[in-house]
């Protein structure tokens, strides 16, 4: 039964039987939706969840949320998706997302969820069109790369309707028409040769990329499932929500005739334009472009170009070979990524093997035996194409050892420990690339390694790290003093104490600190990953650019607004945190089934004994004041680490000596039945 | 060396061809120099140059205020690069201009803007001399920026 902001309905595909299964929604309302649904399915319907990531027995679980399909800014077009990972170390239960079109896709064809799970006997795409599913053929789809897998799809459900004409979605004169292209989620060549840096890519540059989920679509020999139909979605408040809509356009929006978006860091206060993912727009030449957004989004953070290439690049793909010296071979390296189905943020790796190369490791013949890969083309374009076309195809022993991951690869030649513990390969926790320094913004480090993978939630890096940086290199004033930003992010999150984004030496193990990594990640688990708000849009504490005397947002009374709006429900600020430990504890129960321990949550050696030497500017209180600390010099204490885990074991209600949820815990969030499954298995916390 | 460029702090005496391939050597791990690049999205990514075209190619990238086409700043330790132009690389005229050039004071946007200026000088000094004698390319090849997209 459809309920606000709900279209009714979740399915599950057994590729192995061909079977069909259909759910309620109704039954997991009180996970609300995306993360929180997909784990609550993944709880239910994996059997095993301590199978490998290409087991027939992994569940992969396309969410929606209440939001998808809507016009919530920033967060109307975002899927969850989760399973078990094929790219972690260990394959913990893992997520990813992706926007575009594909959440409202989704849901207008009558799902709020998508399951798939066993895998074919034979290469196969699921069409699902107005709540009919049916599961196709892919022999011919097979091997093309995920922009032709789009276009050959669309071409057989649409029955060959140009872009923009009507097609009419069934056989009768009631069956409906729609002039939208289906929403289509599929793999490139990475994901059918099981690479674990593969991704699942929709539409040019949308891609679920951090946890190999790729690879575990060709492990079922799944190509791409497409949605489309012609439901709708039903909102409680429909005029409170065109209010709410309205409201945040002309406090975050932009102009369109004199365009100047914020791009939350300072960055955007010297790039004030739509269509920033490439941030400058100054080597895009005669090439004409238009900035691009996703469903029911007013930022608009993408760019499309005229000759196609690079479209919708962002995120690390944008950057992937950020050494390139223009913009066009950076563009081509997107569309690359994109088509091949690779992850942009594995950028590190070819840094790394250049670094081998000039140190004679790697190289044609050499220790690690790079084939026929010219490192005197390291610069180019031509160096990307045959790195990355190698590890697609996993061609040689090269390509195949690199597919199995980066630090798989470098335990396979010998040399992960010394590498790592130098620095020269900073991967910190669980086989993921640094992403910002672990040894001093440890919102990141402590929240990615307490979790499964790295987080990617630049919400309060903007305001600590970049926006104070930016504004020292460029000699500007900022916006705010380091105690102002202090006090700010204090009150926008409702910690209500400056020392909880005190990132000094000291500050970093502090308990105050230890609220904010807390807040962090319950706020993330709900409102970002649950309720699909876009981490390059959200929260937006502050708004430089504002067209209001207001720069200030008030995140938490848009967010419950919102959601009363869409919903119907009543729910605080303080229940949705709730909402949010709930699910990040039943995330951490299958961590535990899976293997995990405190024991497990180590960073890489570097990380504990190799000095930051280049400037890291970051928000710190010291001697009595607040200040931009350089932060040079800095390391994670090892001993120091080991109390952080304690104490944040302790305020999650998890057992201090294991890291495993304890009954209480559990039981007090409605939970009996995970704290049963705990306890046979000899996981449940004491 | 014209006034106006010694004004700048940008003049250096070309180099003979001697020097010149001496200089746009390529050297090993060891004699590396180390600088960052911090990325918008992704933090710092240490890197490691080999020659001064390596330093040139991520001071090319610059634009405008300081952030280049990749939203992306150099942490470049411009006390550690004279030094090392200077002791390692060699070119000790080269490191004088860096010296002169580049005011310690100032914004770092502004210190990056003024080290490219010097960079381009020489590297093109190089190139020149390299090309007007006839002699064999460097080992590696100099843009000085004017060929961004080449690749070595």
């Amino acid at each position: 039964m459809a309920t606000y902001g709900h279209v009714g309905k979740i399915a599950l595909v057994d590729l192995g039987t061909g079977s069909v299964e259909e759910f309620e929604t109704e039954k997991y309302e009180q996970w609300v939706g995306g993360h929180g649904l997909a784990t609550a399915l993944f709880w239910d319907h994996c059997k095993d969840k301590t199978v490998d990531a290409f087991d027939p027995g992994n569940l992969v679980v396309i969410a929606s949320n209440p939001f998808s399909g809507t016009f919530v800014p920033a967060a109307g077009a975002r899927v969850e998706i989760t399973g078990i990972s094929s790219y972690s170390i260990p394959q913990w239960y893992s997520r990813s997302s992706m926007g575009g079109r594909l959440a409202g896709a989704m849901k207008q064809s009558g799902f709020d969820a998508f399951m798939v799970t066993g895998k074919a006997a034979e290469p196969v795409w699921i069409s699902v069109v107005n709540g009919e599913i049916s599961i196709q053929s892919a022999k011919e789809m097979w091997g093309l790369d995920t922009w032709e897998t789009q276009k050959a799809i669309w071409s057989v459900v649409t029955r060959g309707a140009q872009d923009g004409d009507w097609y009419d979605t069934g056989d009768t004169r009631d069956s409906g028409r729609t002039t939208q292209k289906p929403g289509v989620i599929c793999i490139g060549p990475a994901g059918e040769n099981l690479v674990r840096q593969s991704t699942l890519n929709h539409d040019a540059g949308h891609a679920a990329g951090q946890s190999g989920l790729g690879a575990v679509f060709g492990s079922k020999n799944l190509k791409a499932i497409s949605f489309s139909g012609t439901g709708s979605i039903t909102v409680a408040d429909p005029a409170a929500l065109y209010d709410i809509r309205m409201e945040m356009q002309e406090q975050m929006g932009y102009d369109p005739d004199d365009p100047a978006v914020e791009y939350q860091s300072s960055i955007g206060m010297l790039v004030k334009s739509p269509g920033w993912a490439y941030l400058t727009t100054d080597g895009l030449g005669s090439i004409a472009s238009r900035p691009e957004g996703c469903q029911g989004c007013f930022r608009n953070c993408r760019r499309n170009f005229d000759d196609s290439v690079g479209n919708e690049g962002y995120c690390a793909a944008s950057i992937y070979h950020a050494l390139y010296p223009d913009i066009g071979s950076s563009r081509k390296t997107v569309s690359l990524l994109n088509r091949l189905g690779l992850n942009g943020f594995d950028y590190l790796m070819p840094i790394y093997l250049y670094t081998l190369n000039m140190m004679g490791v790697a190289g044609p013949g050499l220790q690690v035996d790079t084939e026929d890969l010219d490192f005197a083309k390291y610069f180019s374009y031509q160096f990307m194409e045959h790195l990355l076309t190698k590890l697609a195809y996993r061609e040689g022993k090269f390509g195949d050892d690199l597919a199995e991951g980066l630090v798989r690869a470098t335990k396979k030649w010998g040399r992960f420990e010394e590498d790592s513990a130098t620095g020269i390969l900073p991967y910190p926790q669980w086989g993921y690339t640094e992403h910002y320094d672990p040894r001093i913004e440890v919102d990141w480090s402590y929240g990615s390694i307490i979790g499964e993978r790295d987080i990617n939630e630049h919400s309060l890096n903007y305001w600590v790290h970049h926006m104070p940086g930016m504004c020292k290199g460029a000699g500007i004033e900022p916006p705010f003093t380091p105690e102002e930003t202090a006090n700010l992010l204090a009150e926008a999150t409702h910690l209500d104490d400056p020392m909880c984004f005190d990132y000094s030496v000291e500050g970093i193990y502090s308990d105050a600190r230890l609220r904010a990594v807390q807040w962090h990640r319950h706020y993330s688990r709900f409102w970002m990953q649950s309720m699909g708000f876009c981490d390059f849009a959200w929260p937006m504490f502050v708004n430089i650019n504002s067209r209001t005397d207001n720069r200030t947002v008030d995140c938490a009374d848009y967010e419950v607004r919102l959601f009363k709006a869409v919903t119907g429900r009543d729910l605080t600020h303080q229940e949705s945190l709730e909402l949010g430990h709930k699910i990040f504890t039943l995330d951490r129960a299958i961590w535990s089934l899976q293997g995990r321990h405190r024991d497990l949550e180590v960073f890489s050696e570097y990380v504990y004994s190799v000095p930051t030497t280049n400037p890291y500017d970051c928000l710190a209180y010291e001697d009595g004041q607040w200040l931009i600390s350089q932060c040079l010099g800095r390391t994670l204490d090892r001993a120091r680490f080991e109390d952080v885990k304690t104490r944040f074991y302790t305020l999650e209600g998890w057992d201090p000596a294991t890291g495993w949820p304890t009954r209480a815990t559990l039981e007090e969030m409605g939970l009996t039945e995970v704290a049963d499954a705990l306890q046979a298995a000899g996981k449940l916390g004491a | 060396m014209t006034a106006l460029e010694d004004a700048m702090g940008v003049g250096i005496d070309p180099p003979t061809i001697l020097e010149a391939r001496h200089y746009t050597r390529q050297l090993g791990w060891e004699e590396r120099f180390d600088l960052a690049v911090e990325v918008s999205r992704v933090g710092n990514i240490n890197t490691s140059c080999y020659c001064p075209q390596d330093v040139a190619r991520y001071l090319m990238q610059q634009h405008g205020v300081g952030i280049d086409l990749h939203g992306s700043r150099l942490h470049v330790d411009v006390d550690r690069l004279n030094e090392w132009i200077e002791s390692v690389v060699g070119d000790v005229a080269f490191a004088a201009a860096i010296g002169r050039a580049v005011n310690p004071s100032d914004p770092f946007f502004s210190q990056l803007d003024s080290l490219r200026a010097v960079f381009v000088r020489r590297l093109n000094q190089y190139q020149d001399t390299l090309t007007e004698q006839g002699a064999a390319a460097a080992e590696v090849p100099i843009r000085g920026g004017v060929d961004p997209g080449a690749s070595r």
